[in-house]
C-alpha cells in the first residue's frame, strides 16, 4: 500500500507550518548560503525523540518502568522459585512456561508489573497525519498533535531515555564508524529561509568525521557518499523550506541504525519525513514516520540480545510489546487492528559537502574511518 | 612587387631590433661577468645548529623514512627575520646537549633493532654477543662520514671503537655497543652543529677558504636542507668544489634533484614564520571549522603552493601573489567553503575567478596566523606582509599605548576599518599605524581564519587601501600591489643570501645583493636560478678571520 500521498495529503497547510514554526525557532539565524544551489548536512547525534524532564516526574508521575528482574522476582516472589527456574533454565530471561525467552516469544506470559507508560501532554516530534488527536503530545513550544506513541512506550524506561543505554550506544556509532553516518543533501535551493520546491536526498556517507576539542563535529567537511554497501539508504524526497525549516513529503525509507558493537538494525520507517530547522552551521529536528511494530521489536530484541535488553538496558519484553501493540496507532490490518506506531529520531547535523564523486574507485573503495593520511607524498 | 623602400623599411627595422637585442645581452652579459668580478664581503666561518627539519632530512637521508625523529626542537630566536640565522648565533646548554643525547638513542635504537640493522650494518659480527671491532669500525666509518659530513679522522674512529667496544662489554651485546656510539655521535658536536672549516687558499696566498667538505655541507644545507649525500663527498675529497666546473657539476646535479624541494619548503617555512603555527589556535565557538589539522595543513598548503609554483612550474616568484593555483585538503575545504574528494590528500586546487582568492596573502595560512584567535587584524596582517615579506621591521607599540578607544563597548564600529580610524586619531599610534594597516585592511574580506565575508557585523567590508603609493581596492589587487613593488623581490634576495651564508647580511654585502637582484630579474625572478646564482657567486663561499683569530685554531678541527 502506498501511503505517502495519502498522509502527506493529510498534512497541515503550509501557512499553519509557518505560524507553527514561526512560534517554534523563532528569529532566523545566520544560515550559511547553499553552495550552487545545494546544502549538505552530515549527522551528528541521533537518539529516539525523548522528552524527559529532570526527575521525570512529570511525564512518568507513577515513576519508572519496571526491570525485567523486577519482573523476575515479582513472577517467582521466594528465593527458592527463582533458583528453580535459574537451574533449570540457566537464565532469567528465560521465564515463559516451558523456559522460552520473553524477549523473543513476548506472548507466552503476562509481565506481573504492567508498562509504565508516558502520561504527560508534552512530547517531541511531527504531526504526522495533520490531526490534533486526543492521543498526540503537544511539543514544548506549544505545537499540538504531536504523533510519537513509541515515546509513551519506552519514555519511562531508563535505558531509553537521554543519557541512558541505547542514547549512549547510538552517541557513540554514531561518531565512531561511517555506519550510521547519514547524510542528507538539500538541492535546487534558491533561498536559504523559504523555497518550495526543493530536493532532498538522503544517503549514508563514507567518510571520516573531524570532531573539535569542545565535543562538536567540524562544520563544512566533505563526505562522499556509500555507493557501495549504502545503496539500501538512499531515498529521494521533495521538499520545501519554510522560514528555514526543512519540511520533506513522506516516503518509506530505510535508517541506516546500527546497536552496540557495531550490530546491524536498519530501522525501516513508513511515511517518514524530516522536520529540521537549518541553523547556521548546521540543522536540527526530527525524522518522523511509523515503525511496524513487529519490525521495531525483532531490531531491539533479536539484534541486541536478551542479555543486553534485561542487563543492560533493563526493560521487560512482555510489557513493553504489549504495550507497542496497545499504542499502535497507524496500518491497520484486517481485522482494523493497528500494525505500526508512531515515532521520531531526534537528530542534530552540521553542513557538510556531499562529494557526488565520478571516480569509479570512490564508488568501490572502502570506507575511510578517519581523516588522517600522508600528508605530503613528496617527501 | 614590394617596394625597394618598403624592404628597406623592413631591413632598417630588424637591423635596429638586432641592434637592440645585442645591446640588450651583451649588457647583461658584462653584468653578469663584470659585477661577478667585484670584491665581496667575506664573514667569518660559521657554527650554526642544525635545525629539526636539517635533523629529520639527515636521519632520512642515512636511515630512511621509517625512522622516527623528533618533531619539534627547543626554540630558537629569530634573527634578521631567520630561525636559520638564529641557529648560527645560538649557545648550547647542558639541558640541550642531554636531549640531543635523548634524540640520538632513539634514533640509534631504531636503526639498530633487530628487525633493521642488518641492512645498515655493512658486515655481520663474528657474534653478537663478542665484541667484533673490525666490523665495528666498518659500520662507525661509513656512518660517521655522513654524519659528519666528512671522512672521520684516524684518531676519532678508534675512540668510537674503543667506546663500541667497552659498551658491547659491558652491555653483552655487539649491537647495544654500537647503539651506545651511535647515540653519542648523534649528540657529538661535530653533528648537531654544521661548522665551516677553513684552510690557507692556494690561489691567494695571505687568505683563507671553506675547505671543500664545509663547502659541500654549505652546499647541500642551501639547495637541499639536507647533508651532502656520497656524491658530493666525493666531489669534496677530488677537490672539485675548488674549481669552477667541479662547482658547476655538482650544482647542476642538486638543482636537479627533487631534493631542491626539501630547501624551498625548508627556507619559506622559515621566513614566514611557519614555527608560530605550532602554537596557533582559534576560537572554536567562532570558528567551528577551524578544528584540529587545520593549522598543520595550513602550512602544508602554503609550502605545497610555493614549491609546485616555484619548482614544478618554475614561475615567477612575483606570480606567487597573485596566482590562483593552490592546493586542497578536507580540513582546509572546511575554511574555504568548498567539496573536496575527502579520499585524497592535498590535491591541486584552482580558486574560481570569484572567489577573492588569489595568491599567497589570500591563504588561510597566512591570514589566520595574522589574526587574533577570535577576530582578523588589519594591523597584524599589516606587520606581517612588512617583515616577513618586504623586510621592512615595523617599531613595537609604545607601553603606553591606549586601547580603550579601540575596544570601546559602547563605540558603534561594525567593522575593523571603522575601529582603526577612530584608533589611530590618536597621533602616537597613527605613525605606526599607517604603516600596517592600509595593507592589513585590503584583506579585511578574511575573518580572523581566513574565511571569506563580504560583511562584518551587518556591514559592507571596504577592503581598499594602498601599499607604498599603490592604491588597491580588494585582495586581488593588493596582490597585484605587491607583485609589482620592488620591495618583494629585493626582500627575497636579501633573506635567501643570508639563508645560504648563514649570517645576517650587512652594509658591505650591498654590492652582492644589487647583484643578485638584477641576476634575478634577468632570469625573469625564478627563485631556482636565483639559488644557483647565488651559490655560484664567489661570495656565497667568501670567509675571512678575525685578526685575532688563529687560522691553526680554527683548521684545526680537522
Amino acid at each position: 500500500m502506498n501511503t505517502c500521498p495519502r498522509v502527506f495529503r493529510k498534512g497541515p497547510p503550509v501557512l499553519v507550518l509557518l505560524a507553527a514554526q514561526s512560534l517554534s525557532f523563532g528569529a532566523w539565524a545566520d544560515i550559511a548560503e547553499p553552495v550552487e544551489g545545494r546544502i549538505g548536512l552530515v549527522l551528528g547525534y541521533l537518539n529516539h525523540a525523548i522528552y524527559q524532564t529532570e526527575d521525570g516526574k512529570e511525564e512518568c508521575p507513577d515513576g519508572f518502568h519496571f526491570t525485567q528482574n523486577d519482573n523476575f522476582e515479582a513472577q517467582f516472589p521466594t528465593e527458592a522459585e527463582r533458583e528453580s527456574v535459574l537451574r533449570k533454565y540457566v537464565y532469567y530471561t528465560n521465564r515463559g512456561p516451558n523456559g522460552e525467552n520473553v524477549f523473543f516469544h513476548p506472548t507466552v506470559i503476562e509481565d506481573p508489573l504492567p508498562l509504565r507508560d508516558v502520561k504527560g501532554a508534552i512530547g517531541l516530534g511531527i504531526n504526522l497525519d495533520g490531526r490534533v488527536d486526543d492521543n498526540d503530545f503537544s511539543s514544548p513550544d506549544g505545537e499540538n498533535g504531536i504523533d510519537n506513541e513509541l515515546y509513551r512506550v519506552i519514555g519511562c524506561i531508563p535505558g531509553w531515555r537521554n543519557g541512558g543505554t541505547i542514547d549512549g550506544s547510538f552517541r557513540t556509532e554514531v561518531r565512531a564508524s561511517h555506519k550510521m553516518r547519514m547524510l542528507i543533501e538539500i538541492s535546487d535551493v534558491d533561498d536559504v529561509h523559504n523555497d518550495l520546491d526543493v530536493t532532498v536526498m538522503m544517503y549514508r556517507a563514507l567518510d571520516g568525521i573531524e570532531v573539535g576539542p569542545d565535543n562538536n563535529l567540524i562544520p563544512f567537511r566533505s563526505q562522499r557518499i556509500d555507493y557501495r554497501e549504502g545503496q539500501r539508504y538512499i531515498h529521494k524526497m521533495r521538499g520545501k523550506l519554510v522560514d528555514g525549516t526543512l519540511y520533506t513529503e513522506p516516503v518509506d525509507i530505510t535508517v541506516p541504525v546500527y546497536g552496540p558493537f557495531n550490530i546491524l538494525q536498519d530501522f525501516s520507517m513508513r511515511d517518514a519525513r524530516f522536520q529540521l530547522k537549518l541553523t547556521g552551521d548546521g540543522a536540527e529536528g526530527y525524522l518522523g514516520g511509523y515503525y511496524d511494530v513487529e519490525r521495531w521489536w525483532l531490531n531491539f530484541t533479536k539484534i541486541w540480545g536478551a542479555h543486553f535488553n534485561a542487563d543492560v538496558t533493563g526493560w521487560s519484553g512482555p510489557a513493553t510489546y504489549s504495550g507497542l501493540k496497545r499504542f499502535a496507532d497507524e496500518y491497520p490490518d484486517e481485522n482494523g487492528v493497528n500494525t505500526a506506531i508512531s515515532g521520531a529520531y531526534r537528530l542534530e547535523f552540521v553542513r557538510s559537502f556531499v562529494v557526488h564523486s565520478e571516480d569509479e574507485s570512490d564508488r568501490t573503495k572502502p570506507a575511510l574511518m578517519t581523516d588522517r593520511g600522508a600528508r605530503n607524498a613528496k617527501q | 612587387m614590394p617596394s625597394s623602400k618598403g624592404k628597406s623599411g623592413i631591413s632598417g627595422k630588424l637591423t635596429a631590433i638586432a641592434v637592440v637585442v645585442a645591446a640588450v645581452v651583451a649588457g647583461a652579459v658584462s653584468l653578469f661577468y663584470l659585477d661577478r668580478e667585484a670584491p665581496v664581503h667575506a664573514g667569518p666561518p660559521t657554527v650554526k645548529l642544525i635545525s629539526q627539519p636539517q635533523y629529520a632530512n639527515t636521519i632520512v637521508a642515512l636511515f630512511g623514512e621509517d625512522i622516527e625523529v623528533p618533531r619539534q626542537f627547543p626554540p630558537i630566536n629569530r634573527t634578521e627575520g631567520l630561525l636559520s640565522l638564529g641557529n648560527a648565533n645560538t649557545a648550547i646548554t647542558p639541558v640541550l646537549v642531554e636531549r640531543f643525547y635523548r634524540y640520538g638513542q632513539s634514533v640509534a635504537n631504531q636503526v639498530l633493532a633487530p628487525a633493521r640493522r642488518d641492512y645498515f650494518m655493512p658486515c655481520v659480527p663474528a657474534d653478537g654477543v663478542v665484541v667484533d671491532a673490525v666490523c665495528a669500525k666498518a659500520f662507525i666509518s661509513s656512518i660517521g662520514r655522513h654524519l659528519y659530513r666528512r671522512p672521520l679522522t684516524e684518531a676519532e674512529v678508534t675512540a668510537y671503537v674503543a667506546a663500541a667496544d667497552q659498551a658491547a662489554k659491558n652491555l653483552e651485546n655487539f649491537y647495544e655497543g654500537l647503539s651506545y656510539v651511535l647515540a653519542a655521535m648523534l649528540a657529538a658536536p661535530e653533528f648537531v652543529f654544521i661548522w665551516d672549516s677553513v684552510e690557507a687558499d692556494p690561489e691567494k696566498p695571505g687568505e683563507y677558504r671553506l675547505d671543500a667538505y664545509s663547502k659541500a655541507s654549505r652546499l647541500s644545507f642551501f639547495l637541499w636542507n639536507s647533508p651532502p649525500d656520497e656524491l658530493l663527498l666525493q666531489a669534496a675529497e677530488r677537490g672539485d668544489l675548488h674549481t669552477s666546473e667541479g662547482l658547476n657539476e655538482s650544482v647542476e646535479r642538486m638543482l636537479g634533484s627533487p631534493k631542491i624541494d626539501l630547501s624551498i619548503r625548508g627556507f619559506f617555512a622559515d621566513m614566514l614564520h611557519f614555527d608560530e603555527f605550532e602554537n596557533l589556535a582559534k576560537d572554536m565557538v567562532i570558528y567551528p571549522s577551524y578544528g584540529p589539522g587545520v593549522s598543520r595543513d595550513a602550512a602544508e598548503q602554503m609550502l605545497q603552493m610555493i614549491t609546485s609554483h616555484l619548482v614544478d612550474r618554475r614561475a615567477d616568484y612575483r606570480e606567487l601573489f597573485t596566482t590562483r593555483m593552490t592546493y586542497m585538503s578536507n580540513a582546509l575545504a572546511a575554511i574555504y567553503r568548498i567539496p573536496i574528494n575527502p579520499s585524497r590528500e592535498f590535491v591541486p586546487y584552482e580558486f574560481a575567478e570569484d572567489s577573492g582568492r588569489t595568491g599567497l596573502l589570500t591563504q588561510v595560512g597566512f591570514l589566520s596566523m595574522h589574526s587574533h584567535p577570535g577576530r582578523s587584524s588589519p594591523t597584524i596582517r599589516g606587520e606581517g606582509v612588512r617583515e616577513t615579506l618586504l623586510c621592512q621591521p615595523v617599531p613595537l607599540p609604545p607601553p603606553n599605548v591606549d586601547f580603550s578607544n579601540f575596544e570601546d563597548p559602547a563605540g558603534d564600529f561594525k567593522t575593523a576599518r571603522q575601529r582603526l580610524v577612530r584608533h589611530s586619531s590618536d597621533p602616537a599610534c597613527a605613525n605606526c599605524h599607517m604603516i600596517t594597516d592600509p595593507i592589513g585592511l585590503g584583506l579585511e574580506n578574511f575573518d580572523g581564519a581566513g574565511q571569506f565575508r563580504l560583511t562584518e557585523n551587518g556591514a559592507v567590508i571596504d577592503a581598499s587601501g594602498e601599499l607604498d603609493g599603490i592604491a588597491f581596492s580588494d585582495p586581488a589587487s593588493l596582490g597585484e600591489a605587491m607583485r609589482d613593488n620592488p620591495a618583494t623581490t629585493a626582500c627575497l634576495v636579501e633573506r635567501l643570501f643570508a639563508y645560504g651564508i648563514n649570517r645576517p647580511t650587512e652594509i658591505e654585502d650591498t654590492v652582492v645583493i644589487e647583484r643578485l637582484e638584477k641576476q634575478f630579474s634577468y632570469a625573469g625572478y625564478r627563485v631556482p636560478d636565483l639559488m644557483k646564482t647565488i651559490v655560484l657567486d664567489k661570495a656565497f663561499f667568501a670567509v675571512s678571520l678575525e685578526a685575532e683569530t688563529a687560522p691553526d685554531e680554527v683548521a684545526s678541527v680537522h
